[in-house]
């Protein structure tokens, strides 16, 4: 077999994390359980933004450890996934996931005022969103934060620019409370940042790293719509018993875990592997949005139908969840154009030979 | 968290050189991966890998083992994956079993021996004709006699038992207590009188079978731990199957358990479909891929494995087993019907894998406990859910 001779590369598989990988995100998310509550999130509606939120998680330094850091083997986008999924459990109303791509972005480019804006963007005193439709989207782009932003990166003819505006864009509202605005290079200012290959590469990578950090944000978000029907299902009765002791109940719901805990793992993956080593499995940002858009979706359903009639008020906490499932993933990308881009990758030889089935 | 390539020192190396040998030595180089599974895993290459402590790699070499740790595990495991070879850790997983209960020192040394030499190997006993997934619902009936056991009764299902030395044995013994106290667990030879074998052919061509026994007669040494008490001996090979447990080993281990019998193959699958849809027809110059129905087809399955790789534990069992029969359906709905010309025929798809894989991957969400088992699982321990309802036990 001509795979024989091929070079063996054994790669561990190794989830757990570390004190120091842990440590930070957990106190993140200490700090969002008892600040960002149910009332907090409703208050910041219809626009979608806590503004004094925003500033406070700046402060502690969310967006600043998901950055690369030579001097800090902990930051980076691993960080930025740990903190993501939080925010998208308790459905933080702040452009988390989009903050630390553009800043990771801006830190690729010694384009004019880029440096000064990066350290705006993470410190929360400027918001910059990043217009992440594919080439097929086109312009203009419903911006996931575009209703707060001062400027937004996109990829245009070819290159990487930072549109701005001075005045404020109006909201488009869209379900689940986004802070969207219509974005496009006929109503702003244009400034290049990059051109030709290096920004077409390093806009590829930018929307890649908003798939992970989106990607995670869905798993909690997922994580939490079922942890509320999980209790739901403990203490409502049906003819005598809790209805998550009916098979009925209890197995969709186990259905769904495995699905949101399996984008979960694979979003942290994909981040692990997005900061060390890019090109070795360049599949995984594709898939982990993919499969979280997908178990998102399918959770805070199934979330929603347990809840029963509870579930579709418009007050309750899996409308919370269910109306933020969609939006999330399809502010960032169309699922078609994410599989096909995924089909590209794939066809690359790495993928046809299976050298090494863990490695697929 | 660590997904890094691990430096493989001399030692590893020469373990790989030594696995890469055997292996080619008992099969030769021909790459007939369809027709390589489980339970026709040769008798020879089990003994071949025992010779050199690979069943056990990390075994100490003076237990017949390697000595060669999580990593030897690992390598090994790899060799035997992209082969496609499947050995099955029962034996090995029931060692422990072995050594903590059966009390006859001798015996247990020729068991354990055995197994690490890869002469013994052992299939389960559990499931019967009535039994379904209440594995202690046991009708199979062993009655003392003296310094004996007289045992009646049969089990299904049972795979590898036409190649197997033991078998590993869940009887009833007391039918006047509940019906988890009174089983007695043994490991019983195969070949003591009485025993027949009948066998059944799965879609996916591999041989199980139903295990008769006649007035099986065995020795009192046989039987592990306590009378009435093999509910308890099972605990451990349960939630082993089952994938309850540290599975980690730094990230060397079988991170989804049961999940392997699944992806293994379906990366296989997955690979080969992939390559057919990149492969420019020479005429049109286009390949199925161009296509953007195909091309998302294929990206599905694509996601759907690496959730599946990812997945541990009995949630890897779940994810991988539905994902693979999920994949298998959806990647012949964008071949079309070129992918089921049946394996063996020269027109064959790719070796004919979506065929082989259709029939395989049927039974990997029924052997080894089915999902519906892991899911009472996931429910209970994963999200905090009530015991699902006892049958009959209603309020009304």
């Amino acid at each position: 077999m001509a795979e024989m001779s091929l070079p063996l590369v054994v790669r561990r598989d190794d989830f757990r994390l570390t004190d120091d990988e842990s440590s930070f995100p957990s106190s993140v998310s200490d700090y969002l359980a008892s600040a960002c509550t149910h009332e907090r999130v409703a208050q910041a509606e219809p626009l979608g933004f806590d503004s004094a939120l925003w500033q406070s998680l700046t402060q502690m330094g969310v967006v600043e450890a998901a950055q690369a850091s030579d001097g800090d083997p902990v930051s980076g986008l691993l960080q930025g996934a740990l903190i993501a999924e939080t925010c998208g459990q308790l459905t933080a109303p702040v452009p988390y996931a989009e903050a630390v791509a553009v800043a990771r972005l801006l830190g690729t480019t010694n384009g004019p005022g880029a440096a000064g804006l990066r350290l705006d963007v993470i410190s929360g005193r400027a918001v910059v969103g990043l217009a992440s439709g594919s080439q097929l989207a086109g312009w203009p782009q419903l911006v996931a934060s575009g209703a707060i932003a001062s400027g937004v990166l996109g990829l245009l003819g070819g290159d990487l620019v930072l549109l701005r505006q001075d005045e404020r864009v109006p909201q488009v509202p869209v379900q689940g409370n986004l802070p969207t605005a219509w974005w496009g290079p006929e109503m702003s200012s244009v400034t290049r940042l990059l051109t030709g290959d290096n920004a077409q590469a390093a806009f590829a990578r930018a929307r890649s790293e908003y798939m992970v950090l989106t990607a995670s944000a869905l798993a909690g978000l997922g994580a939490a719509s079922l942890d509320q029907a999980a209790a739901f299902a403990r203490d409502r009765t049906t003819k005598g018993v809790p209805i998550g002791a009916l098979q009925g109940v209890s197995h969709p719901l186990a259905e769904c875990k495995v699905a949101v805990e399996g984008a979960r793992r694979t979003a942290r993956k994909a981040a692990w592997f997005c900061e060390h080593e890019p090109v070795a499995d360049p599949k995984l940002p594709a898939v982990a949005f993919i499969a979280a858009a997908r178990a998102a979706d399918r959770a805070c359903r199934t979330a929603m139908h347990v809840n029963g009639g509870m579930g579709v008020m418009a007050d309750s906490e899996s409308a919370r969840y269910l109306l933020r499932s969609k939006s999330w993933a399809a502010v960032v990308a169309r699922i078609p154009d994410v599989q096909l881009e995924l089909a590209n990758v794939l066809r690359s030889p790495r993928y046809q030979e299976v050298v090494y089935p863990s490695m697929l | 968290m660590d997904f890094g390539a691990v430096d493989l020192d001399e030692n590893a190396t020469a373990l790989l050189a030594r696995v890469r040998k055997v292996l080619d030595e008992a099969l030769g180089d021909s790459d007939d991966w369809p027709v390589r599974d489980r339970e026709s895993s040769p008798s020879n290459l089990h003994r071949a890998l025992g010779e050199e402590g690979l069943i056990a790699p990390r075994w100490p070499v003076l237990d017949g083992g390697a000595d060669a740790g999580a990593l030897g595990d690992r390598l090994v495991s790899e060799e035997l994956e992209r082969r496609q070879i499947y050995i099955s850790h029962t034996p090995v997983m029931l060692a422990q079993t072995v050594n903590k209960y059966l009390r006859d020192e001798p015996l247990k040394q020729r068991i354990v021996r055995g197994i690490a030499a890869g002469q013994v190997r052992i299939c389960l006993g559990y499931s019967e004709p009535d039994g379904g997934s209440d594995i202690a619902n046991v009708r199979t009936r062993a009655i003392r006699d003296g310094d004996e056991w007289v045992i009646n009764g049969a089990k299904v299902f049972t795979s590898v038992a036409h190649l197997s030395q033991y078998i590993f044995l869940l009887t009833r013994t007391n039918t006047d207590v509940p019906k988890h106290r009174g089983l007695t667990m043994f490991i019983v030879p195969l070949d003591l009188p009485g025993f027949e074998l009948q066998p059944l052919i799965t879609i996916g061509r591999d041989r199980l079978n139903i295990t008769y026994m006649r007035d099986v007669r065995v020795a009192d040494e046989y039987r592990l731990g306590d009378i009435d008490s093999g509910w308890a001996v099972l605990q451990d090979p349960l939630n082993t199957e089952h994938g309850i447990g540290d599975l980690n080993d730094a990230g060397l281990g079988d991170i989804h358990g049961q999940g392997k019998l699944s992806t293994v193959p379906a990366s296989l699958m997955l690979g080969r479909i992939i390559r057919w849809g990149a492969r420019r027809d020479p005429q049109t110059g286009q390949a199925p891929l161009d296509q953007p129905l195909i091309a998302a087809a294929i990206a599905n399955a694509a996601v759907d494995l690496e959730i599946a790789r990812n997945s541990s534990g009995p949630m890897g069992k779940v994810a991988a087993s539905e994902a693979y029969a999920r994949m298998a359906a959806d990647l012949i709905e964008a071949v079309g019907i070129a992918g089921l010309v049946s394996q063996g025929h020269e027109d064959a798809l790719e070796g004919g894998v979506l065929d082989w894989a259709h029939r395989r991957s049927q039974a990997t969400t029924i052997a080894g406990g089915t999902t519906e088992v892991f899911k009472n699982i996931l429910a209970e321990s994963g999200l905090g859910l009530p015991r699902q309802l006892p049958v009959g036990r209603r309020s009304e």
